[in-house]
């Protein structure tokens, strides 16, 4: 176990280097680096200037060793529109980013754990069928259209919920859910596939026949081996909640991760696009490693190995 | 009146049939039983025949659809237990009745350790606390023999072997002192030194509690080792039933008397003459070692003559299955040779190796597995001729694809349909075909029959040996008990550990075993005959 | 008695999947609803290409479900008074090419990628399923968002980009598939037959893949598709005047209030196709997957 935990986190800090060393190079791929940072209109001396200043004419292995130089002394370069270190500007949105993914993750995993398990127990049961169509339906929508159409029909037409903003639980009301559609629809799904094979298991045929109570054969024997492939898919979640975050904030302005990235993007501040990519990176595969900690306390299975 | 009191469970006229998608199918039909005190009652039957199902109707577990109980009673203490409510019904599982299972890896939560699975039982119907309850199970454990019972009740099923969790099993079946425990194949998955260990615990547990036992099993050998009664099933149906002795000595119905002579290892014929042993060999296996993690084969030595059929007889983890995939090429050997017609299989160059494999062929144990469930009978089997492109010109497929089909026993129309549309025995004929395909000098069958129910073994052993003398074939036969290379094999190899402990002609063997290991396996090996003798 | 069912299941085989895909409604609707779109998407952009740019400035923003003009005009028009009929035809074209572009190639790339690293393991396709995790550990809308940043938004690029990011779930899925079936018993007879590693690898493994892998791209036509509209209502996809279903909603927005239609309609094609898709998908997992469908036909022979 604790082998397969350093495997594995080992492997993950391979990722992020493995994704960083991508970043370095993709942006010198461009060409010439300084386009990445100025406005497109930039005169060309400025560019010169630039490019000098921060030694993009140096020789690319020369720009590399600086670059894993200032990393390791955790300089993540300078934000040019925020005048301030890009890791400050980014550690900054990452909590509110966290706050909203978990509240979503939260309520999806809980509601498809609910909504799964029923629908497992009978499967093409009235319940099932209806249950099926709803989840699918919640995966297929485009997050960013079920938004804005939220927005012209609570905020602009009934106006019962601010459009925009941070502030307190009616500003949470729709980012949240509609953060939570998508997960909720997939989790829904997984949890009912892992609930009708755990029921089908042999193992509840042995708790059927030692007595057991029915709620404890389905809440205790199958629930608890039925959840195992439901963490794997949920820690994959954690990437597409992310996906999630950079809509829903955008759309509804709130300064977490997502809206900063694509605003660091449209004012070409690299160093914050940069940064944010290192964060978030972290941030997902700490996540995974939870997720495997949290399986293999589960699965004694894979304790033992 | 006494006669009365002393029947624990009834079953009459029971019927159970299946919704599929071509329309219902009976399982059961109407069978009749009775279970009385301090008694076993073997029911017979081959896959299919319906003694699962009816354990299933017992325990309350069938799964109701596809499944659909037709008609009939369980009188269980004179008290239909079809008729009572859910509630009452799970009150009566695992206190009053209990079942144990074949496939303990997947009968048994792999996420709960064993002491809280078998605690649970006290727990359910006992109301008893956790500590009282864990400190009743460990009592059970130690009861079952199992070593160290106390830590070992905090361990997981995966963690315990074949024989241990079907131990685990048991105690969990024996928490509540049960009247009657049904044995559901309660031994099939598991070695047979092994197998007499736990058959001896259950008529030992029997005897001291006075219980019932339901011994479901295809293995004549089992029943006749702890049986009283037997009932015969077939398709559903009981063709025949009675007291041991009756059934097995004077069986009326054809279908037991087929059953009967199925039993391999009637007779022991002289074959020392058949064989030319003078004759240089085709195989020989040159202190052959494999290392894994363990040690899998340890310096193994022998030789195969042409026509001959070398037994290599071993339970699981003896290294059998390695000296075969040694002998295929599947894998390296850490050290040692293997020389077939006097040159190292292991310096084999591209080319050698290629007609190497043209030489030597396999059939192995599951025949579902083995077959590409993707590709059709014609293909299956002239896949080889496209492989070995010289072998055949492709106008004659279809020709020779009928006539090996014919060979085996199968039926030209065969050709065009898939593996998971045959039995297994019928698969295993298919393999056997494809096997033959290339005219080989050599096949290795990797437990070939260990898979199929008992008349389809002998079939497949006849067969086998029919094919034999017609092309003048050498076998190497690996089987994980002894009764069944008793009639095919010319000579047998021992092995246990990874190491051969006895080799020799097949009646000297089973005649005058000279190695205590041996002797074991004979004397653990159920067998008919001992019955006879009992 | 073996015989007689034998050869019942095998002429039933056809009925049978076509009884479970009629018995599916909702499926058999998907799959209607997915070749006429495909219809459209084919054709319909050659046959309205007059009305796609035609600016009618009397109809700008008009109200969807008049009779009053042409049929064209039936779900209304937009800000220049072109026709939303016209304009949903074309982009869905455009929608349709990109994803079945960039998920026919993750699926042949990935899977290809999978099955070689899972048939040869060792350091090779050690180095594989690490990328993979690298791309998948990272947001692939984040990532798409960064590469088209970098480089210009494209079409091609666009489709590289999308192909890129999803082509992990196809090399882990193959991968997984190749490491279960390697081990079969059947890729041991024909390597002891002498089968060539081209052989076992195309002819008797890569089968036994190809039925999941079609399920997963069903799905992931959908997520695709979504990306897609994603990155083009963030401003990286296409560009104007080219026009998809997501850039639609994006250029929709900004008139939410005052003509809703106009992000409306693109975006409920846009959650219609990936509901079919959904729904074909989860059905097909059940008859494409060879173990459920012969357990639904074995039924008889093995009813223990």
């Amino acid at each position: 176990m604790k082998k397969y935990l350093s495997k594995r986190i080992l492997s993950s800090l391979l990722a992020v280097i493995g994704l960083f060393i991508m970043v370095f190079f993709l942006a010198r791929l461009t060409g010439d680096p300084g386009h990445l940072y100025l406005p497109i209109d930039a005169p060309l001396e400025v560019r010169k200037e630039f490019s000098e200043k921060h030694g993009f004419n140096d020789p690319i292995y020369v720009q590399f060793g600086r670059f894993v130089g200032d990393l390791v002394n955790g300089d993540l370069g300078y934000s040019l529109r925020k005048e301030r270190p890009a890791i400050d500007v980014v550690l900054e949105a990452i909590p509110i980013t966290l706050s909203l993914a978990a509240v979503a993750m939260t309520i999806a995993l809980f509601g498809a754990i609910i909504i799964g398990s029923l629908a497992a127990y009978r499967p093409n049961g009235i319940f099932d069928r209806i249950s099926r169509v709803v989840s699918l339906t919640a995966a297929s929508a485009p997050d960013f259209w079920v938004a804005i159409t939220a927005i012209l029909l609570f905020s602009v037409s009934l106006r019962w919920l601010p459009t925009s903003g941070m502030g307190d639980f009616p500003y949470w009301i729709m980012p949240v859910s509609i953060l939570v559609i998508r997960p909720l629809g997939l989790l829904v799904q997984v949890v009912r596939g892992s609930m009708i094979t755990a029921l089908s298991s042999d193992f509840v045929k042995t708790a059927r026949a030692k007595g057991v109570k029915e709620k404890s054969v389905i809440f205790k024997h199958a629930l608890r081996n039925g959840l195992l492939p439901v963490i794997t898919v949920a820690g994959d979640q954690a990437a597409a909640i992310a996906n999630g975050a950079v809509i829903v904030e955008t759309i509804f302005g709130w300064p977490g991760i997502g809206k900063l990235m694509i605003d660091s993007i449209l004012q070409r501040d690299f160093a914050v696009v940069q940064a944010s990519i290192l964060i978030t990176a972290i941030v997902i595969l700490s996540i995974n490693i939870i997720i495997d900690i949290a399986y293999a306390t589960l699965d004694p299975r894979i304790r033992h190995k | 009146m006494n006669k009365l009191k002393d029947t624990l469970l009834k079953v009459s006229n029971l019927a159970v049939s299946f919704d599929t998608v071509d329309g219902p199918i009976d399982a059961v039909q109407g069978i009749n039983f009775e279970l009385k005190k301090g008694q076993t009652l073997a029911i017979i039957g081959e896959s299919g025949s319906g003694k699962s199902v009816t354990a299933s109707v017992i325990m309350g577990i069938l799964s109701c659809p596809p499944g659909r109980i037709k008609s009939g009673e369980v009188f269980l203490n004179n008290q239909d237990i079809l008729k009572l409510s859910i509630e009452e019904r799970r009150k009566l599982m695992g206190n009053k009745i209990a079942i144990i299972f074949q496939d303990t890896l997947a009968h048994l939560n792999p996420v709960f350790n064993i002491g809280s699975q078998i605690a649970e039982c006290f727990q359910v119907h006992k109301s008893l606390n956790k500590k009282e309850s864990w400190n009743k199970a460990v009592a059970l454990l130690e009861r079952v023999n199992i070593p160290n019972a106390r830590t070992r009740a905090k361990d997981f099923p995966h963690q315990f072997s074949g024989g241990q969790r079907q131990r685990v099993m048991i105690a969990m079946a024996l928490a509540l002192e049960p009247d009657i425990i049904i044995a559901d194949e309660p031994t099939t998955a598991l070695d047979v030194t092994i197998q007499a260990k736990i058959l001896d615990l259950l008529a030992e547990l029997r005897d001291e509690r006075n219980m019932g036992l339901i011994l479901i099993t295809h293995d004549l050998g089992v029943a006749a080792e702890t049986a009283d009664n037997v009932v015969v099933l077939k398709n559903g149906k009981i063709v025949e039933s009675g007291t041991l002795k009756t059934v097995f000595t004077t069986p009326k119905h054809s279908y037991t008397k087929q059953l009967m002579s199925s039993i391999p290892g009637r007779t022991i014929k002289s074959k020392k003459n058949k064989l030319n042993n003078n004759s240089d060999p085709i195989l020989e296996v040159k202190n052959l070692t494999k290392h894994y993690d363990t040690i899998a084969c340890d310096d193994v030595n022998f030789k195969l003559y042409k026509n001959e059929i070398l037994g290599v007889v071993g339970e699981s983890g003896s290294g059998k299955t390695t000296v075969s995939n040694l002998i295929l090429r599947l894998t390296n050997p850490s050290s040692g040779n293997i020389f077939y017609h006097g040159k190292n299989i292991f310096d084999f160059d591209k080319k050698e190796l290629f007609s190497f494999r043209r030489r030597v062929q396999v059939v192995f144990q599951d025949p579902f597995a083995s077959l590409n469930p993707t590709m059709n009978v014609y293909n299956l089997i002239s896949e080889p001729w496209l492989i070995h492109s010289d072998f055949l010109n492709k106008s004659l497929y279809a020709k020779r694809v009928s006539e090996l089909l014919i060979s085996v026993g199968l039926d030209p129309d065969d050709a065009s349909r898939y593996p998971h549309q045959f039995s297994g025995g019928q698969r295993q004929r298919i393999a056997i075909a494809r096997a033959l395909a290339l005219n080989p000098e050599i096949i290795i069958c990797d437990e070939a029959v260990s898979a199929l129910d008992v008349s389809i073994q002998a079939q497949i052993i006849k067969l086998l040996s029919d094919l034999r003398d017609k092309f003048s074939l050498s076998y190497v036969f690996i089987a994980h008990d002894l009764p069944v290379v008793r009639d095919l094999v010319d000579r047998v190899i021992v092995m246990k550990s990874g190491k051969i402990v006895e080799q020799g002609f097949v009646e000297d063997i089973f005649n005058h075993p000279n190695h205590p290991y041996t002797q074991d396996l004979l004397k653990a090996s159920p067998s008919v005959f001992n019955l006879i003798n009992r | 008695m073996q015989k007689i069912q034998r050869s019942k299941v095998s002429s039933n085989n056809f009925k049978k999947i076509l009884s479970m895909f009629l018995n599916d409604k909702l499926a058999f609707i998907s799959i209607i609803f997915l070749i006429l779109i495909i219809i459209i998407a084919v054709f319909g952009p050659s046959l309205t290409s007059a009305s796609f740019t035609k600016m009618n400035l009397r109809l700008r923003n008009l109200a969807p479900f008049s009779f009053e003009h042409d049929i064209m005009y039936f779900f209304g028009a937009d800000a220049l008074g072109r026709s939303m009929i016209a304009r949903l035809i074309v982009a869905t074209q455009n929608t349709m090419f990109i994803a079945a572009t960039a998920v026919f190639f993750s699926m042949t790339l990935g899977g290809i990628l999978g099955l070689v690293s899972g048939y040869f393991g060792g350091k090779i396709g050690n180095i594989i399923m690490r990328l993979a995790d690298i791309i998948m550990s990272f947001p692939s809308l984040l990532l798409a968002v960064i590469v088209l940043y970098m480089f210009d938004p494209s079409l091609l690029n666009l489709v590289i980009v999308l192909a890129f990011t999803r082509m992990p779930i196809y090399m882990r899925t193959a991968r997984a598939e190749v490491l279960e079936i390697r081990e079969r018993l059947f890729v041991s007879a024909a390597i002891s037959m002498g089968a060539s590693h081209f052989r076992i690898i195309f002819k008797h493994i890569a089968p036994l893949t190809i039925p999941t892998l079609i399920t997963i791209a069903t799905l992931d036509f959908a997520f695709v598709m979504l990306g897609e509209s994603a990155l083009s209502f963030l401003g990286v996809g296409i560009q104007p005047p080219e026009v998809t279903w997501g850039l639609m909603v994006a250029q929709g927005r900004n008139y939410l209030q005052i003509a809703w239609w106009l992000a409306f309609f693109p975006g409920l094609m846009i959650m219609l196709v990936a509901l079919s898709l959904n729904l074909l998908s989860s059905w097909l997992r059940i008859v494409l997957d060879p173990i459920q469908r012969w357990r639904l036909e074995d039924i008889g022979e093995k009813n223990e």
